[in-house]
């Protein structure tokens, strides 16, 4: 025991000075302790900060809101996003590759000649349906919804629901009111595969000859998604139409075109592009363009919701300094006038032993609690308003959405700007208590 | 410039508990000459002077003058919160001897502090604690700062001593002016300082309350082994004590006001 005691005298004296932990952790125990002291005046502070700071975040959610309900509006039809590829062109495939990879792509597939993109059809009561749209597709095409299953092999087409309706795998008309049937989810109600045939006709030595190629439908393209009547198919069976309409595809009666027929292809006349957002599309459509190929774009559609966002965001950003600022001042002026109140409490603290940054920090610490607390009443008061706004106006709006919106990004930058304004506000306090003399404490003992 | 400046890191860790005022007593805690301070300018200056003081470990002593004759100047030098003017020669001997007047010359506030925190503990007239503190929490406030543990036999004996057991959750308004000194002594004594330092620590009570609180924190230092100062304007309370007195007399150049301190003997 003597040994430990000795041994824990000598490790006392082996450690010369107070070590920063228990200075720390005092001076946060004191700026809480003042503060919950004076919790009438910090009552005060904390609401004056939230006054300032939960408009500023029902605003920021306004602007938020209407600028997403006005692009979810644009982005609920795909087309928005489209970079049409005008008239025919010379896409090769390393070209294809090199826009495919661009990181503000989010769809490309290829496509034949505009004259070769149309097949007519025969229909199960051999009617003739000519010129029918066709459209390549793939795995991931802005055009049909999530989850659609896709043509496996060139026999197999979706229909666009306009079409299905002619052929008579759906019913004629849908009825007024009643909701989408399960049919336009993509299941077609009468299924009959083998009944479809599309005819592809071409001129040889001034014969006419033409190709019957049977199709099975396997799903329906909602009419939300495409309004006119269309297949979506695989690209070998437009390249293989192509190819027999230039002459140099022949296949024999009853034969069919093989998966992978279009991988032969090494040049195609246009390509079904769409940029990943609104954002893309423009940067997008100018690098296509810049390589002299002619496009076009729903560009003013976009450039007038991103004029509202730049418009809003200008606004939000102008009264957002102001009240930041604002805010800056009321609660630097508050620590400013804390420190000059508790001056005697300081120097009591400098005389005990405490540095004169520990003395400074209190102001900081002191702000940064009032402004912590501040946001967290604003986020109650957002809360309320929000709910407010969403009740009254949410149901007018196109998606029967949320008017306001905040992200937990929002939030983060919000908060941090926050305490960044705090940090700024308690500059002034913290420089004037540091400067407290440790004198102070024994000179005015008398008040 | 600051020549014979050793290092703060050298003070001596006070041991909690040091029962044997003897080994404590024992060679200089203090020793200053030359020590002056100034306020203001020109002829409209004052003058604090103390020519020479020695305080020895574990006395007690007390520093005499009217009100305004800068008593509190001199516990400000010797409390290491205000700056001496140049000239001065200020040893505090600790483990090895720290020469105070070089610390003051390279403005080494940090290192100040550190020492005020670990040597001294100070009483107030009035407001010398913390009113957003609890009695327990003012008390312990250098304890903590030192990272000492919150309770020991020390605190056990001062809060039994100064009899402030009931008032330890209360905060420093709810308690009257007699019970505000008490836990003062208490808070000065808490982490075991080498030296207190007391400004009129009795002249808000009354007569016979400011015996009693003079007697606590005279006995309770002495108990400690830790030196006292104790300015104060009541020359009789210090005389029917028995202190050695350090008293104020107006400065001798006729030119100049000011106050020159020196052992009444």
């Amino acid at each position: 025991m003597d040994h430990l005691s000795l041994n824990g005298c000598l490790l006392g004296r082996s450690v010369p000075r107070s070590s920063f932990g228990p200075v720390a952790a005092e001076v946060w125990a004191l700026a809480w302790k003042d503060l919950r002291h004076d919790r009438h005046t910090t009552l005060v502070f904390v609401l004056t900060v939230a006054a300032i700071l939960a408009p500023l975040l029902l605003l920021l959610g306004l602007k938020n809101g209407v600028v997403e309900t006005l692009r979810e509006t644009l982005l609920r039809d795909p087309r928005n996003l489209e970079v049409v590829i005008y008239g025919s062109a010379r896409l090769d495939r390393d070209w294809l590759a090199a826009i495919a990879a661009r990181p503000d792509v989010a769809f490309l597939i290829p496509k034949t000649r505009t004259i070769n993109a149309s097949v007519d059809l025969l229909d199960s009561a051999r009617r003739l349906l000519p010129a029918v749209e066709v459209i390549p597709t793939a795995l991931g095409d802005p055009l049909l919804p999530p989850g659609t299953a896709l043509p496996s092999h060139p026999g197999e087409v979706l229909v666009t629901a306009t079409l299905a309706r002619r052929l008579g795998l759906l019913s004629a008309e849908p009825a007024l009111g009643a909701p989408a049937s399960g049919a336009e989810e993509g299941v077609p109600t009468r299924s009959d595969p083998a009944a479809l045939v599309a005819v592809v006709k071409r001129t040889r030595d001034g014969v006419s000859e033409h190709m019957r190629l049977p199709l099975s439908v396997i799903g329906i393209v909602p009419e939300a998604r495409f309004a006119r009547d269309a297949l979506f198919t695989s690209l070998d069976l437009l390249v293989a139409a192509e190819d027999y309409r230039d002459g140099t595809l022949d296949l024999p009666p009853g034969g069919v075109v093989s998966i992978g027929y279009a991988d032969r292809q090494t040049r195609f006349a246009n390509a079904r592009l769409y940029a990943t957002g609104l954002d893309q599309v423009g940067p997008l459509a100018a690098a296509v363009s810049a390589e002299g190929i002619e496009v076009r774009t729903q560009a003013e559609r976009i450039a007038s919701v991103q004029a509202v966002d730049r418009t809003l965001s200008f606004l939000f950003r102008v009264i957002a300094v102001i009240g930041g600022a604002g805010c800056a001042l009321a609660l630097g002026g508050a620590l400013w006038v804390g420190v000059e109140r508790k001056r005697r409490q300081l120097a009591l603290l400098r005389l005990f032993g405490f540095g004169p940054g520990a003395v400074a920090a209190l102001p900081v610490i002191q702000g940064s609690l009032i402004a912590a607390l501040g946001l967290l009443f604003a986020g109650a008061g957002y809360l309320a308003g929000a709910h407010a706004f969403d009740a009254v106006m949410g149901e007018n709006l196109a998606g029967g959405g949320y008017l306001t919106r905040l992200g937990i990004q929002d939030l983060g930058v919000a908060s941090g700007l926050v305490m960044l304004v705090a940090l700024v506000a308690s500059t002034a306090g913290a420089i004037r208590a540091g400067r407290v003399s440790p004198a102070e404490g024994l000179r005015e003992a008398i008040r | 410039m600051c020549p014979g400046m050793s290092s703060v890191d050298a003070v001596q860790d006070r041991e909690i508990m040091p029962d044997s005022p003897e080994s404590m007593t024992a060679g200089p805690l203090i020793e200053a000459t030359g020590l002056g301070y100034r306020y203001g300018q020109g002829s409209g200056s004052f003058e604090v002077r103390v020519p020479s003081l020695s305080i020895v470990r574990g006395e007690t002593l007390a520093i005499t003058g009217e009100s305004g004759s800068g008593k509190s100047t001199v516990l400000e030098m010797l409390g290491l919160a205000a700056a001496p003017l140049p000239g001065a020669h200020f040893l505090w001997h600790a483990a090895a001897p720290v020469d105070v007047a070089a610390l003051w010359c390279t403005r080494a506030e940090g290192a100040l502090a550190r020492m005020r925190a670990r040597s001294i503990g100070f009483v107030m007239q009035t407001g010398g604690l913390l009113p957003f503190l609890t009695v327990r929490e003012n008390i312990g406030i250098n304890r903590r700062l030192l990272g000492l543990p919150a309770e020991d036999a020390r605190i056990s004996h001062l809060v039994a001593v100064l009899e402030i057991g009931a008032l330890l959750d209360r905060r420093p308004a709810q308690l009257s002016v007699g019970q505000q000194q008490r836990v003062a002594i208490g808070r000065a004594l808490a982490h075991g300082p080498d030296l207190v330092l007391a400004d009129e620590p009795s002249s808000a009570l009354d007569p016979r309350l400011a015996d009693r609180v003079l007697g606590l924190l005279r006995d309770l230092a002495v108990e400690s082994g830790a030196a006292v100062v104790i300015a104060t304007h009541e020359q009789g309370r210090v005389r029917a004590l028995g202190l050695r007195e350090v008293r104020a007399r107006p400065l001798d150049a006729p030119d100049r006001l000011g106050s020159c301190f020196e052992d009444a003997s």
